[in-house]
């Protein structure tokens, strides 16, 4: 079943003769349950893409589909919406707010909501985070790898359709990135998660189903790997 | 949301410094909104009690008396609210007394607790019931047999001069007589502070009547207070109908209103000129200063919340990343900007009301030695939740524009680039820093010109600052130099007025005029009659300027001139100001003017000098209404010339007399007075004006015999000169009788009058200060925090820590030499605007006397204000980790 399917997607920065196309014209499917790697040089445009499929930025032209909806038709506060329940951004350094602990960090986007969290769904996402025993921590109380953990377990909150993650080991030492890596396998196995995940490291990559190879804004490889 | 509630409190305590910012200025500004409220109210509840002091409560009062048998029809009407009565006056005659009469008034019950004269309670008590009365102080100094609490038995009647009573107002007359009409027994309950001159033969008195006890016939003059002040104009009228009172001529009632009263409370005639939303000029006042002091801080607040969602944006971005809706984003910003109103609000409220209290308190002690005036802070609900609802609407309208745009803005361009969301300036090459300061300099400039925007609210604060402290000092200055070149301009520091309408004791005049220090003295009486006069005849120059046009009668719907020009039947009623001048002092005019001071002695009709000149003598009036300064009237020398007695074309007046024209001039004789356009002076020697005068109404024989002893005495000899008069005047007059003036009077009562508004405005302007020199500690902080990266990344290119020093002192002294700088243009504008309201003080005069020890001073604050912000924070900036700050991009 296809969850993702975007089209003709291009972004670009200034105009006339200074215009830079960051991706141009990307054409892309993604079926539900993959985890799918995205591969390319620094510059090449696959953080752009990310956003573009996270619905944190806009595109210049070019249509995202994801569950049938196609999202750059949507206005400010439905985009927000779509963040909220549609989408887990991972990023590389963290993003989490700095005023807020570990748990209150985790369930934000049910509390925006209004909501108040599945505590089975929550515990089950903390345990396989291992988190338990940081949830009333602050998060410059963590380590680099604890607080990716926390990023990654507030992703996964709302059951989104997309995990994103930009370079999400990129400020990682070798230990945790291991382990954040089988952390989003393990997400992608145990709740069948589709998974987006931008890395330059080919051996993350090949942790992947897929592997997506994008230059110079431009989609130029599309590879399955076998497991 | 409890979850944006929960971050916005999280955010407030995590950035206490910012929040501590913010907070202080929405504090300031609720205090200053509060102050202005409470200081508006204040002055209007000062003004407002000076009207009643003065005028009464009363909103109309009816130009005819009103008989007692139709005051019913104004007393239920039911738009009345209180009645007040006078009755007319009359004379008692009092026996074996200095002076021979009291003048009575009596008044209802109404009048007496509204009533100025109750304040003039000395001792005793007011009269409560009929047949009471109190009597002026003078009664019981002069006539000491009397006690209060004596009952008399008087002859009620009117004084009359051959057959026709005379204005209660009139001096003793010769010949005068009284004319009884019946007797009353009155108790004398108390004394009052009023007093007249010695030449009026009766003592003030005031009774109590019960308006239900007059008689039908009895007459009063009526004043009323309504229940709706805003009705005054349409109700007055209906109750002049009502009271029986004839329509004038046009058809309009004769009504006289107190428009004072009326004006505090924003109501204006119908037909007459109206302000902006019908509002008085104190809720105008207050609205504009409220509205200023808002936009003020709106732009003050809206730049804080601006640096500090800078520091923010990255979360905001964060959130918005996961899911926060743009309304979410703004809640989050309104939320925290309403959070801290909500303490700051309320303190600020009562530190602007206490604040504004004390000062009130310290104002009105310097007020009430110089004035009338009696400042109090009272306390009002309204003011407080006027002032309560401004401030947040300020907060409110500051934190709009900042939760607009960042809810706005797409959140990868918050997480990637949170300082870019403050836009910086465009930084140009400043070639000129690097050759002066090396490439610290240009550094400094670099980043100082490329933060200018972040900087803004404290820039605005200083500017302001010193713009106000300068401002009102150069305004003191000006004003007081003015004052003194204006002082220094005239001729006579010294100026006595003798109220008598006998001749002065020669003794007197003669040791006044042997005072030290006397190099001019002129002595002189003056009266004010009318000349009718024909539009044509002209001078060939004042026809060559357009003659008589309409815009110079006073009474032309549009003239706005000050003119004392009437018109009646065609004919300009020229307004004649006769002088008439000691012997030795019109001796000294004529000298001046090369005419023979003989000719106009022992003439037997008066012969006068006519100064005829059209632009009067007032500067600021000729250049502002762009007058003719030519000579007047066709008038030859020899002519007669007949003058009308009255002054005003609606008085009523048979007098008259001629005068024969012996000499012309354009020169006026130097009395230290104004004259107008279009008046004509007449000077006379002494015996000429009397000749004239002791012919006229004999009931203005005080307004004509008023002496005035001008004395020219220097500064340093002033004060001896001003005791010495004083002992002279004593010695040979009471001291109803003369009033003394000197130039020392003035200049300090000028100095008092600076001294409490500056005591207002100086704090003001040190609220200002207190919002510039926390901003600077604030701004400057956050700003050199987020630039941790810009100094650890220079430090490890090698910039040595001295260079970093050195950057940011040079950054410092940038930022704190910009709002001096920015001043001085709006410092020339407020002077330049100040000067040109002067009457004599230009530039070069203001310019010797720039109160330069307060600008030095007002820069060194800032300077070293700013300049310690910088010394502060940059101390964390040179002492960190490299590595640390170039990473930190953790959160």
């Amino acid at each position: 079943m296809e969850i993702l399917h975007c089209e003709n997607l291009t972004k670009a920065y200034g105009s006339g003769q200074t215009i830079v196309k960051a991706l141009d014209e990307v054409t892309l499917t993604v079926k539900k349950g993959e985890f799918v790697a995205i591969v390319g040089a620094s510059g090449s445009g696959k953080s752009t893409l990310l956003h573009l499929l996270g619905g944190v930025d806009r595109p210049t032209s070019g249509t995202i589909r994801i569950e049938d909806r196609d999202i750059s038709q949507l206005n400010e506060t439905e985009l927000a919406l779509f963040r909220r329940r549609k989408v887990g951004l991972i990023y590389q350094f963290y993003n989490l707010i700095p005023t807020l602990n570990v748990r209150k960090n985790i369930v934000l986007p049910l509390l925006l909501d209004g909501k108040q969290p599945d505590e089975q769904r929550f515990t089950e996402i903390v345990h396989a985070m291992g988190l338990e025993t940081r949830l009333g921590h602050m998060p410059f109380q963590l380590s680099g790898g604890q607080q990716q953990r926390v990023a990654i377990a507030r992703s996964l909150i709302y059951r989104p359709a997309l995990l994103l993650a930009d370079e999400p080991t990129g400020n990682l030492d070798r230990k945790n990135t291991d382990e954040t890596v089988e952390l989003l396998k393990l997400t992608h196995k145990k709740f069948n998660q589709t998974v987006l995940l931008i890395t330059h490291n080919e051996k993350i990559a090949l942790e992947a189903e897929r592997i997506l190879t994008i230059e110079d804004g431009r989609l130029i490889s599309d590879k399955a790997v076998r497991q | 949301m409890k979850i944006i509630r929960e971050y916005v409190h999280a955010h407030l305590k995590a950035n206490k410094r910012s929040s501590f910012f913010i907070f202080t200025a929405i504090m300031i500004a609720a205090a200053l909104l509060c102050a202005v409220g409470v200081l508006t109210y204040s002055q209007w509840l000062n003004e407002r009690e000076l009207t009643v002091k003065d005028r009464g409560d009363w909103h109309a009062r009816f130009g005819e008396p009103v008989t007692a048998e139709r005051l019913k029809y104004i007393q239920f009407h039911p738009q009345v609210e209180e009645i007040y009565l006078e009755s007319q006056s009359q004379s008692l005659q009092l026996p074996g007394t200095k002076r021979p009469y009291l003048n009575l008034v009596q008044l209802n019950a109404g009048t007496w607790e509204n009533t100025p004269y109750q304040r003039t309670l000395l001792e005793g008590r007011l009269p409560e019931r009929d047949g009471e009365i109190v009597v002026s102080k003078q009664f019981f100094m002069e006539n000491p047999q009397y006690t209060i609490g004596d009952s008399v038995i008087l002859l009620k009647g009117q004084r009359v001069l051959n057959g026709v009573q005379i204005t209660e107002e009139a001096p003793r007359l010769k010949g005068e007589s009284f004319q009884a009409a019946g007797e009353q027994a009155f108790t004398i309950t108390g004394s009052i502070n009023v007093t007249s001159v010695s030449v009026y033969p009766c003592y003030y008195a005031y009774g109590f009547i019960e308006s239900s006890a007059a008689l039908p016939e009895e007459r009063f003059t009526v004043s009323v207070r309504l229940r709706d002040i805003s009705e005054t104009y349409e109700v007055a009228a209906e109750l002049a109908e009502q009271g029986g009172l004839k329509p004038k001529a046009s058809g309009e009632m004769e009504i006289e209103y107190n428009t004072g009263l009326l004006d505090l409370y924003g109501v204006k005639a119908p037909h007459g000129e109206r302000i902006f939303l019908q509002l008085s000029g104190y809720a105008l006042a207050s609205v504009l200063t409220t509205g200023l002091v808002m936009l003020l801080f709106i732009i003050l607040i809206y730049n804080a919340f601006t640096v500090t969602a800078a520091g923010q944006i990255k979360q905001l971005g964060i959130l918005k990343s996961i899911g926060a809706t743009p309304g979410q984003i703004r809640r989050v910003v309104f939320y925290e900007a309403m959070a801290l109103a909500c303490v700051a609000v309320p303190i600020g409220l009562l530190l602007g009301y206490g604040g504004m209290a004390i000062l009130i308190q310290g104002a009105s002690a310097l007020l009430e030695e110089s004035s009338n005036s009696r400042l109090h802070a009272p306390f009002s609900w309204p003011i407080l939740i006027i002032a309560g609802v401004a401030s947040f609407a300020t907060v409110g309208l500051s934190a709009w524009v900042p939760a607009r745009k960042l809810a706005k803005l797409m959140p990868i361009e918050a997480i990637r680039n949170p300082r870019g969301w403050v836009q910086t300036g465009k930084v140009k090459g400043f070639h000129w820093a690097h050759r002066f300061f090396g490439i610290e300099g240009e550094l400094a400039y670099n980043s100082f010109a490329a933060n200018r925007k972040a900087y803004r609210t404290t820039l605005i604060s200083l500017t302001l600052f010193i713009t106000l402290i300068i401002g009102f000092r150069s305004f003191a200055v000006i004003w007081m130099t003015d004052q003194t070149l204006v002082l220094a301009e005239k001729e006579y520091t010294l100026d006595i007025s003798i109220a008598t309408i006998e001749e002065p004791d020669p003794a007197m005049l003669s040791q006044l005029s042997a005072l030290q220090g006397i190099k001019k003295q002129v002595v002189y009486r003056g009266a004010e009659h009318t000349l009718s006069w024909e539009k044509q005849k002209i001078s060939r120059e004042f026809a060559a300027a357009g003659g008589f046009k309409d815009s110079y009668f006073s009474d032309s719907p549009d003239s706005r001139m000050p003119t004392n020009l009437g018109q009646q039947e065609g004919k300009p009623q020229i307004f004649l100001e006769l002088k008439g001048l000691d012997k030795a002092s019109f001796a000294d005019y004529c000298r001046q003017i090369g005419v023979d001071a003989e000719q106009f002695m022992g003439a037997a009709e008066p012969k006068g000098i006519i100064v005829n000149r059209t632009g009067g003598n007032i500067s600021s009036f000729i250049h502002e209404y762009n007058l003719p300064e030519t000579e007047y009237l066709a008038i030859a020398v020899g002519e007669r010339l007949s003058f009308d007695e009255r002054s005003l074309v609606q008085q009523q007046s048979e007098g008259k007399y001629t005068l024969t024209v012996g000499a012309l001039t354009e020169q006026y004789p130097e009395l230290d007075e104004y004259h107008y356009p279009f008046d004509l002076v007449v000077v006379l020697p002494m015996e000429a004006y009397e000749s004239i005068v002791q012919d006229l109404d004999a009931e203005r024989a005080l307004d004509y015999q008023t002496l005035s002893y001008k004395m020219g005495i220097d500064r340093e000899q002033l004060a001896a000169a001003r005791q010495q008069a004083e002992a002279i005047l004593t010695q040979y007059l009471p001291d109803e009788d003369w009033s003394m003036l000197s130039l020392l009077d003035k200049e300090e009562s000028n100095s008092r009058t600076i001294h409490s508004i500056e005591l207002l405005v100086n704090s003001f302007a040190i609220l200002l200060a207190c919002i510039g020199i926390a901003g600077a500690f604030s701004t400057v902080a956050a700003n050199l925090s987020a630039r941790r990266r810009e100094f650890a990344i220079l430090r490890s290119t090698g910039m040595s820590p001295r260079g970093v020093k050195r950057m940011l002192c040079l950054e410092s002294l940038f930022f704190g030499l910009l709002p001096g700088i920015l001043a001085l243009p709006l410092l020339i504008v407020v002077c330049t605007f100040m000067l040109h309201n002067t009457r004599i003080a230009t530039w070069a005069d203001f310019m010797k006397n720039v109160p330069w020890s307060y600008l030095f001073l007002c820069y060194l604050l800032v300077l070293s204000s700013v300049g310690l912000a910088y010394r502060i924070s940059g101390l964390r900036i040179t002492r960190e980790n490299i590595v640390e700050a170039i990473q930190d991009e953790a959160l």
